[in-house]
């Protein structure tokens, strides 16, 4: 059990798709302008990437080496038009401004990634807990981002058409700092946030090798 | 002619089931959410076709009169108690980053009773304003109808455009203007006198 949680951890911290491994830019750019964005394009795919983790490591004995690929790309497919689909159903508004990027997961680069590098030689608890800690962790990332993104940008915070939720208002109107939803907002943002990351990962390190050298 | 291994009748046996089941699949989840899909889209126009035009109760949809700009795409009679009570046109003009999908409602006496945008894909935070009341609900396009067709302050009219989005703002008055076109030919009929389907030019303030 305790490997399960290293594993499902590993996707949030360790290797976090976007702070840490740097994957899935296309997607945490362009959706992270807002908190309900954010979520949206979150958790539909961390359901992609856990159904299809699931299922690829079912299959991963039946599968055989030269089709792997397209097999895959088949699976994550099946789940990306599922979510399309109930999406449009249940949450026309944020099916709308999510747009292309749901389809796009398609070929995100984190779930074929998890499908090739992990779901592929795991067994499925395992698969099924890489899938849940990095689409998590991918969630996590973009929420990071949209929080920073959406009160600067927008001057709201937390805006929800489709649920009734109006949100609240952080900067007064004219007074908001547009670029921060705009792309370049995204690249500094995320420049940002990676930078920091980054040199708190590097303390927290020497911390610990300190720690266990004593 | 080599003959086909059995590892090679297994590569097509394999990708094949996975298709053909994950088609399966999508079949019953499409067969279920797409009335919720189809239900949700008409909600959404009858309530911006009823936001369009407050007066009327009921809609339907008409054919494209010939001679309808090139961004007009539907066109509804409102109807209130059975008789006619205006025009709602949807129309699609180029904006700065896209097609602004858009209606516009005419009352049957030629007044442009309501506007709503739909969707676009204009810069956030300043085209993206067109949608906002300030822009839409300004006197010179509330009052503007048949005979008096809204233009920007820098095209010689009244409406004023929101700053550093005037592609964004050119491009809601060129829709008003095509649907007032759209609507002249559906309501010039229903006035009856020969002045009023003479054209454009004559017809009365």
């Amino acid at each position: 059990m305790k490997d399960r949680w290293r594993v499902f951890a590993n996707g949030i911290f360790g290797e976090n798709p976007i702070f840490r491994l740097v994957l899935g830019m296309c997607p945490t750019l362009a959706t992270s302008t807002a908190v309900a964005n954010a979520l949206g394009m979150g958790l539909a795919a961390t359901f992609v990437l856990v159904c299809s983790n699931v299922i690829i490591s079912l299959l991963r004995n039946i599968i055989p080496d030269e089709v792997r690929i397209p097999c895959y790309i088949v699976v994550v497919a099946t789940f990306v038009t599922i979510v399309d689909k109930v999406m449009a159903a249940s949450a026309p508004g944020l099916h709308q401004v999510l747009g292309i990027f749901i389809p796009l997961i398609v070929v995100n680069c984190i779930i074929l990634g998890r499908a090739e590098a992990f779901a592929s030689k795991n067994s499925v608890s395992r698969s099924f807990m890489d899938g849940l800690g990095m689409g998590l962790g991918f969630t996590l990332g973009l929420l990071l981002l949209s929080i920073i993104r959406e009160p600067l940008g927008e001057g709201t915070f937390l805006v929800a058409e489709d649920f009734g939720f109006e949100g609240l208002r952080v900067i007064a109107e004219d007074k908001q700092v547009l670029m921060f939803i705009l792309p370049p907002g995204a690249f500094i943002t995320l420049g940002l946030v990676l930078a920091g990351i980054n040199k708190l990962v590097a303390k927290l390190s020497t911390v610990w090798a300190q720690k266990g050298g004593e | 002619m080599s003959k086909i291994s059995k590892d090679q009748l297994r590569l097509v046996l394999v990708l094949t089931l996975i298709a053909a089941i994950s088609a399966g699949i999508l079949a019953i989840v499409n067969h279920l959410t797409e009335p919720k899909i189809k239900e949700a889209e008409r909600k959404a126009t009858n309530e911006a076709l009823a936001l369009c035009l407050p007066g009327a109760g009921d809609f339907r949809e008409e054919l494209l009169p010939a001679g309808a700009g090139g961004d007009v795409s539907e066109v509804y009679r409102g109807y209130f108690n059975d008789k006619p009570a205006g025009v709602v046109v949807k129309v699609e003009p180029r904006g700065y980053g896209g097609k602004i999908s858009m209606m516009v409602g005419i009352t049957a006496e030629g007044k442009v009773a309501g506007i709503k945008v739909l969707s676009h894909s204009e810069t956030p935070g300043l085209g993206a304003k067109i949608r906002k009341d300030d822009f839409l609900q300004q006197a010179a396009i509330r009052e503007s109808g048949l005979g008096n067709p809204p233009a920007l302050v820098r095209d010689g009219g009244k409406v004023e455009a929101i700053t550093n989005a005037t592609i964004s703002c050119r491009a809601v008055v060129r829709g008003i203007n095509q649907a007032l076109v759209v609507a002249e030919s559906f309501l010039a009929p229903a006035a009856g006198g020969p002045e009023a389907s003479a054209g454009r030019s004559d017809s009365k303030e």
